[in-house]
């Protein structure tokens, strides 16, 4: 298997699919995009090999650690969601940056 | 399969002579490496071939000429990889001055013997090389596909309609290529994991005094299995 960053990448990616397919319009197209955005970054992840000890690395697991605590298991509409959207994107923003670093090294 | 992922996930925005490139999570660069991987080993137990046969001379000569020739286009093509798998063309690099220098001083047995030898490390090294890259792309399939998946079912005809009919033919026509693509994936996994152990113990039966030159031959067999199910993949 290939490293936490692509899993959690791909793991946070299946738990935005969950919602998108739940709430609708704009939460949805949201959400759809950034599900998008999050399958490109790991699979970019997986024909990488990181520096786990990276510090943009730590904070890209952070970021998507705490997106996924926040959504959860969850498989229907949810309260804050506009909450979930914003920790969704950090953590695909933080990503990138581990990639972009990773790139640079 | 690739392909098609990019075009279903691509942002609203005009069509460039850009579109559909990601540079950055394309998964071709490690394909074609592994298949020039699979292909030197070919070669190598192809020159392992070569050393067991009785008029060996002119067959090992040709048989390194073609390891040589396999080696310098898997150094080319993990050059384009971005991360410690660049090593991978430095792994067996000395096959062919070994094989080239034994021949000369050493009967063919003994020459066999010290081949396998130096080798069998990078035999190894360079089965893990590729069976650590199928499980990259079986990952990166199953993300293309439930991506693929996905948009499929936001935008699916309704039931009873012929655009129904036409959208699900192509979908299950995705579904087919996923489905070939792992169980290719896995065959080539386990044909080649079984390479360093069968090498280690031809190199083994070496030692006894009847053990004969044609057991390289089983190698050659596993390693052309293997590089098979990768022609099968590109189709």
């Amino acid at each position: 298997m290939s490293h936490e960053l692509a899993e959690k990448t791909a793991g946070l990616a299946s738990r935005v699919s969950n919602l998108a397919i739940t709430h609708t319009d704009d939460d949805s197209r949201n959400l759809l995009e950034i599900q998008d955005r999050l399958a490109d970054l790991s699979l970019a992840a997986i024909v990488r090999d990181l520096d786990e000890e990276a510090v943009a690395y730590q904070k890209a697991i952070k970021g998507l650690n705490d997106a996924i605590d926040f959504i959860g298991e969850a498989d229907g509409q949810i309260a804050n969601v506009a909450k979930a959207i914003t920790l969704a994107s950090k953590a695909a923003d933080l990503a990138e940056k581990a990639l972009t670093s990773a790139a640079k090294a | 399969m690739q392909g098609h992922y990019r075009v279903v996930t691509a942002p609203d925005a005009e069509l460039t002579t850009n579109s559909f490139l990601n540079e950055n999570s394309d998964i071709i660069p490690q394909l074609r490496m592994r298949e020039d991987a699979l292909e030197v080993l070919v070669k190598y137990v192809g020159v392992l071939d070569a050393l067991a046969t009785k008029d060996y001379e002119a067959d090992v000569d040709k048989a390194s000429i073609q390891l040589a020739g396999s080696l310098g286009k898997l150094a080319t093509t993990s050059k384009a990889l971005p991360d410690k798998q660049a090593e991978a063309g430095g792994i067996i690099a000395t096959f062919i001055d070994v094989v080239g220098r034994e021949i000369v001083r050493e009967k063919r047995v003994n020459a066999l013997k010290r081949v396998m030898d130096m080798s069998q490390k990078s035999i190894g090294d360079l089965a893990n090389l590729i069976v650590g890259g199928n499980l990259r792309i079986t990952e990166a399939s199953d993300i293309w596909l439930g991506r693929i998946i996905d948009h499929a079912n936001a935008i699916r005809p309704p039931f009873s309609t012929s655009s129904r009919l036409a959208f699900d033919e192509r979908i299950a026509e995705q579904l087919q290529e996923a489905r070939a693509v792992k169980e290719s994936l896995a065959s080539i996994s386990a044909a080649v994991t079984r390479i360093p152990q069968a090498h280690q113990e031809i190199r083994d039966a070496l030692e006894k005094k009847s053990s004969n030159l044609d057991s390289p031959k089983a190698l050659v067999q596993q390693a052309q299995q293997a590089d098979n199910f990768y022609r099968d993949l590109n189709q």
